[in-house]
C-alpha cells in the first residue's frame, strides 16, 4: 500500500475508535468538523503549491497569518465595521503578504534544499517582529486611534481584541440547517472555491512549471524555465492564500488573540495535509480536503475519548499534540526513505 | 492537426524559396505568421543562420576553445566531430546558453545568430531565440507523461482561459497536447503512447521524446544535437537521422555532434573538425552521402580528429604475472548472477571471474550498467547474487565490510561520493585510512581514544602530492577548490593510502583534460604493477580501456554481452556495445 493511502487509513481507524469511545453524538462531531473545515480549510490548501514546486512544507504560512492579523488590527483601530472592514483587512493583508512572500521567496532561493528549516525560522522571526511592533511600537512610535484596544498602560495592544462588529458576518450568510446540523453554505463554498482555484492552478502552464521545478532544477533550467522566478511565485501564492485563510479563521472565531492566534497554524495545517496522504514532495488538493476531515475528527473526539477511557482528559489533550507532530514526523521520515539512494523514487 | 499538415507540407515549399525559414519556420507552429516578415528581411542581408567568429573560452588556465569559426545556413546539417575533450561540449554549452559558461567567466568572440550578436545568459534566452537542444544526459522530466514532456513550455491551452487569465494561468488542454504529441511521434515513425511516464521509458525512447520535444517548439531555427545516437541501436539511429533530415528540410539549421563518423558523413551537408579546442578543418562535400566518397571521408575525418599522435599511456608489455595467474586461475573475485539495482544504470545477473593482478575493463554505453558493478559490491545500491572473494563467500554488501576485505572504489562522481569537499587535501588523502585502517594514528594507552598522527599524515600527503603532481597551493587547501583532474589525483592518493587488493574505478577520466587523463591512467597502471592490485576500471572511453586493460567486459542493457581482448577492433567493440554479434552485423 502506498503511503498516500496508508496514512489516511490509519487516521480513519483512529478517528473511528476515538469516536466510539468518546460517546459524542454524530451531529455534534459533524457540526464541529464543518466549523473546523471552514476555519482551517484554506490554510491547509495554502501548503499545496510550495510542495508541488519542490520546496517542501512552507512553515512560513505563519507570516501570511500575521499579515492578516495586521490588516485586522488596523481595521479595528480605524473603527471600520462589517463588510467594508472585512474588505479593508483583506486588502491590507493581501498587500502585505505579497510583499512578505516576495521577500521569503528571495530568501528561499538562496537556501535551496534547506527550505523547510528556513521557513520555520522565518516564521519565528516574523512572529517576534510582529510582537515587537504591537507590544512595544503601538503607543510609542505609532499612535492608536482606537484607545479601547490598548493596554491600560498606554503601550501595546491588549491580548484579546473583540471583533464584535465582524462576528457572524460571513458564517451566517446562507446558513441553513438539516436536522441538528448547521451548514454555513457561503463559507463552505468559499473554501471549495479556494480548493478549485488551486486545482485550476495545477492544471495551468504555471502549475506545470511548478511541477517541473519540483522535479529538478537543472532540467528546468535546461528547458528554459526561470527557476528562481517560479519558486518566488509559489511562495507568494502560498503566503497570499494563507493570509486569506487566517482571516477566515479569525472571523469565524470572532475574537483575535493578538499574540497567539497565529501560533501553531503551520503545524496543524501541515499535520492535516499529511493526514490526508500528502508527503513533503507530493501534495494534491484532495489530500488537503480529506486531511482536514480526518485530522479534525480525531482532534475533536480525542480529549473526550481520553476522558472516557483513562478518566483523564489531559491525556486526550496530549494525544492531540502527539497526533499533530507524529503525523508530520511520519511524513518526513516516509519521504527521507523515498529519497534515499537506491530507492525507487530516486 | 493543423500543425501536422504544416509539418509535413513544408518540404515541397523549400525549393521555391531561396531562404528556407522565411516561409517554412512560422508554419511549423505559428499559424499567425508574425515571424515571417522579420525573417525575410534578415534573409536578404545574409544567408547564415549561425555564425561564430573567433570564439574562445577558457576554464581557468585550461583553454577549451581557441578562436573557433563556424557558419551554418538554414536547412543545413552541420556535423561537428572531434575526440573527447576537443571542445565540442563547450561549444554546445555556449550556443545553448548553459549557465556554466557565464559562471566561469563567459566567452570571447562573436556569436551571430540571425545576424544579431547574441550572448545567451541562460538556456531560456537561447530557447526564446529559437535554439533547441537535445541533451546527451536527458532533460526529460520523469514524473510527467510523454505528451507533457513533448509539449513542455509550449502547451496547448483552452483559448477562453488564455483570454481570461493570460499565458501563465491558461488551463492546459491535455487532449490537444496528446494529439500533438502522437502526431509528432507518428511522423517520426515512433510507436509510443503519449500517456506513458517519461521515467519508465527505455533509453532509446527517451532520446526520441527529447527530439520530439524540440520538433514541437515554436519557431525552432537551430537544433543542437549532442551525440543523439550514442544510446541507440543502428535501426533507431537511422530512424532518428531521417527525422533530423526532415526537420532540416524545413529550413531548420542543425548542428550534429557525434562520435559515429559514418553517420556524420552520411547525413551532414558539411563538417567541422575540432582538435584541442581549435578548428582543424571544415569539409563541405559537394554531394553528401555518396558511397564512393564516404569511406575516404571517414578516413580523412578520423585523421583530422586525431592529428599528431599524443604520447599515450600504454602498457609496455602484457604483465607476465597476469598471464601466469590467468593460466593458474588464481581468482580474485567471482560473481555469479550478481545484480545491482542502481537507478538508471542497473546491472543484471552478471557471471564473471576476475583474476588476481589483472586489469579488467568494463564498458557499455551510458545507462547500460557499467558503473553499477563497483557501487553494488561496495553496498552503495541494493545488490544480490553470489560473490566469492578469494573463494570466501561475501554475504552482505556493506562499505565497511568491503574495506576490511581490502576492497576500495573510486566513484565516478568524485565531488559528491569521493571527496569531502570542505576539507583539506591532506585530510582527504588520509581520512579513510585513519578511520578504517588505523594508519597514520598515534599509539595511545587509553583504549578507544587514538589521535591522528599529523606528522605522518603530512609526510604522506607531501609525498603523494609530489608523486601524483597535484597542482595546489598547499596540502591544506580545500579539495573543493581544485580542478577535476587534481581532485581525481587526490582520490587516487586516498585509494593508495588504503592499499586495497581489489580496486574498482568508475570513469576515472570523466571531465578531465587530456594531459591529466594520461597521467591518471599511468598512475593507475603504476599502482597495479607496484602494489599488485587488481583493477576493475569501468569507463565509456574505449580507447583508454583498450590501451591499459588485459580484458574488457562489454555490457549491454545491464547484462554481460561479451568479454573482448584489447587488440580487437574498434568496430567489434561498437557492435558489442550496441548488443550486436559480429555475425548479425553482416
Amino acid at each position: 500500500m502506498k503511503p498516500g493511502q496508508r496514512v489516511p487509513l490509519i487516521f480513519a481507524l483512529l478517528s473511528c475508535l476515538g469516536f466510539y469511545y468518546s460517546d459524542m453524538s454524530p451531529s455534534f462531531v459533524l457540526n464541529e468538523v464543518i466549523t473546523r473545515f471552514i476555519r482551517d480549510g484554506v490554510m491547509v490548501l495554502a501548503l499545496i503549491i510550495p510542495i508541488r514546486a519542490g520546496m517542501g512544507i512552507n512553515f512560513s504560512i505563519v507570516v501570511g497569518a500575521l499579515c492578516a492579523q495586521v490588516g485586522l488590527i488596523l481595521a479595528v483601530d480605524f473603527g471600520l465595521g462589517s463588510l467594508s472592514g472585512i474588505l479593508v483587512m483583506a486588502l491590507v493583508g493581501m498587500a502585505l503578504s505579497v510583499v512578505a512572500g516576495l521577500v521569503i521567496g528571495i530568501c528561499l532561493n538562496r537556501v535551496k534544499n534547506r527550505e523547510m528549516i528556513t521557513t520555520i525560522i522565518i516564521g519565528f522571526l516574523a512572529t517576534s517582529i510582529y510582537q515587537l511592533i504591537f507590544m512595544v511600537g503601538y503607543g510609542t512610535l505609532i499612535t492608536p486611534t482606537n484607545p479601547e484596544m490598548m493596554l491600560s498602560r498606554g503601550i501595546g495592544i491588549r491580548n484579546m481584541v473583540d471583533l464584535e462588529m465582524f462576528r457572524n458576518v460571513l458564517d451566517t450568510l446562507w446558513l441553513f440547517k438539516i436536522g441538528r446540523i448547521e451548514i454555513p453554505l457561503f463559507m463552505i463554498l468559499m473554501v471549495c472555491g479556494f480548493a478549485l482555484m488551486i486545482k485550476y492552478i495545477t492544471m495551468t502552464r504555471l502549475g506545470k512549471k511548478f511541477q517541473v521545478v519540483g522535479e529538478s532544477h537543472e532540467k528546468a533550467l535546461a528547458l528554459g524555465i526561470n527557476v528562481a522566478n517560479v519558486r518566488i511565485k509559489a511562495i507568494v501564492a502560498s503566503t497570499l492564500i494563507a493570509c486569506l485563510g487566517h482571516l477566515f479563521y479569525i472571523l469565524n472565531i470572532g475574537m483575535l488573540n493578538v499574540y497567539t492566534a497565529h501560533m501553531n497554524t503551520d503545524i496543524f495545517s501541515c499535520a492535516a495535509l499529511m493526514a490526508g496522504g500528502a508527503t513533503v514532495i507530493k501534495a494534491r488538493v484532495r489530500h488537503g480536503i480529506l486531511g482536514i476531515f480526518l485530522f479534525h475528527t480525531l482532534f475533536i473526539v480525542s480529549p473526550q475519548a481520553g476522558q472516557n477511557i483513562f478518566g483523564n482528559p489531559a491525556l486526550g489533550e496530549y494525544f492531540r499534540s502527539f497526533v499533530a507532530y507524529g503525523t508530520i514526523a511520519f511524513a518526513l521520515i516516509l519521504n527521507a526513505r523515498s529519497l534515499a539512494p537506491g530507492s525507487k523514487k530516486n | 492537426m493543423f500543425e501536422l499538415q504544416n509539418f509535413t507540407g513544408m518540404r515541397s515549399n523549400r525549393e521555391n524559396t531561396d531562404c528556407g525559414i522565411s516561409k517554412n519556420m512560422p508554419g511549423l507552429q505559428n499559424p499567425t505568421g508574425t515571424h515571417s516578415c522579420r525573417e525575410s528581411t534578415n534573409c536578404s542581408i545574409s544567408k547564415n543562420m549561425l555564425e561564430l567568429r573567433n570564439i574562445s573560452k577558457s576554464y581557468g588556465r585550461f583553454q577549451a576553445l581557441k578562436s573557433v569559426n563556424l557558419t551554418i545556413s538554414p536547412g543545413e546539417i552541420h556535423g561537428l566531430v572531434g575526440v573527447n575533450g576537443s571542445g565540442k561540449s563547450t561549444l554546445l554549452n555556449i550556443l545553448s546558453g548553459q549557465r556554466v559558461i557565464r559562471d566561469t567567466g563567459g566567452f570571447k568572440g562573436e556569436l551571430l545568430f540571425e545576424n544579431a550578436d547574441r550572448k545567451f545568459a541562460d538556456p531560456g534566452q537561447a530557447l526564446g531565440a529559437g535554439i533547441g537542444m537535445v541533451h546527451q544526459e536527458f532533460a526529460l522530466i520523469p514524473g510527467l507523461s510523454v505528451a507533457d514532456n513533448i509539449c513542455l513550455s509550449n502547451e496547448k491551452t483552452f483559448s477562453w482561459s488564455q483570454k481570461l487569465f493570460g499565458d501563465d494561468l491558461a488551463c492546459i488542454n491535455h487532449q490537444a497536447n496528446r494529439n500533438t504529441a502522437s502526431a509528432i511521434l507518428g511522423h517520426m515513425g515512433i510507436d509510443l503512447s503519449p500517456d506513458l511516464m517519461a521515467g519508465d521509458l527505455s533509453v532509446a525512447m527517451k532520446q526520441f521524446v527529447e527530439l520530439a520535444r524540440e520538433f514541437n517548439r515554436d519557431h525552432l531555427k537551430l537544433l543542437l544535437l549532442d551525440e543523439p545516437t550514442a544510446v541507440l541501436g543502428n535501426r533507431d539511429a537511422r530512424c532518428l537521422m531521417t527525422a533530423v533530415k526532415e526537420i532540416a528540410a524545413k529550413g531548420v539549421a542543425v548542428l550534429y555532434v557525434s562520435h559515429r563518423l559514418e553517420e556524420v558523413v552520411s547525413c551532414c551537408d558539411s563538417m567541422t573538425v575540432l582538435r584541442n579546442g581549435a578548428v582543424v578543418d571544415c569539409i563541405r562535400p559537394k554531394q553528401p552521402g555518396q558511397n564512393q566518397d564516404s569511406q575516404n571521408q571517414i578516413k580523412t575525418l578520423s585523421n583530422l580528429m586525431v592529428g599528431k599522435k599524443v604520447k599515450k599511456t600504454r602498457r609496455s608489455q602484457v604483465n607476465q604475472v597476469n598471464q601466469v595467474n590467468r593460466v593458474n586461475k588464481i581468482k580474485m573475485i567471482r560473481f555469479s548472477s550478481f545484480s545491482v539495482e542502481k537507478p538508471g544504470d542497473r546491472l543484471d545477473s552478471l557471471d564473471l571471474d576476475i583474476f588476481q593482478g589483472e586489469i579488467l575493463g568494463v564498458t557499455s554505453l551510458s545507462g547500460h550498467g557499467r558503473t553499477a558493478l563497483g557501487a553494488g559490491i561496495m553496498g552503495l545500491y541494493p545488490a544480490k547474487g553470489a560473490v566469492r572473494l578469494k573463494g570466501q563467500p561475501i554475504r552482505s554488501f556493506d562499505p565497511l565490510q568491503m574495506i576490511k576485505k581490502n576492497i576500495w572504489m573510486l566513484p565516478e562522481d568524485r565531488r559528491s561520493e569521493g571527496l569531502l569537499l570542505g576539507h583539506s587535501i591532506m585530510e582527504n588523502m588520509t581520512f579513510a585510512a585513519i578511520q578504517t585502517r588505523k594508519k597514520f594514528v598515534r599509539k595511545s594507552v587509553i583504549p578507544f581514544v587514538r589521535f591522528p598522527d599529523q606528522k605522518k599524515c603530512r609526510a604522506y600527503a607531501d609525498a603523494a602530492r609530489e608523486a601524483l603532481d597535484i597542482d595546489c597551493r598547499s596540502i591544506y587547501q580545500n579539495v573543493g577548490e581544485l580542478s577535476g583532474g587534481n581532485q581525481q589525483k587526490v582520490c587516487i592518493a586516498n585509494a593508495l593510502a588504503m592499499a586495497p587488493e581489489l580496486l574498482f574505478v568508475n570513469d576515472p577520466t570523466r571531465g578531465i583534460d587530456i594531459a591529466a587523463r594520461e597521467f591518471i591512467l599511468s598512475q593507475l597502471l603504476k599502482a597495479q604493477s607496484h602494489h599488485g592490485m587488481t583493477l576493475v576500471i569501468s569507463s565509456g572511453e574505449l580507447d583508454e580501456l583498450k590501451r591499459i586493460c588485459d580484458r574488457i567486459a562489454v555490457l549491454y542493457q545491464g547484462r554481460l554481452f561479451d568479454v573482448l581482448t584489447p587488440d580487437q577492433s574498434e568496430k567489434e567493440y561498437l557492435l558489442a556495445c550496441s548488443g550486436i554479434r559480429p555475425e548479425e552485423a553482416v
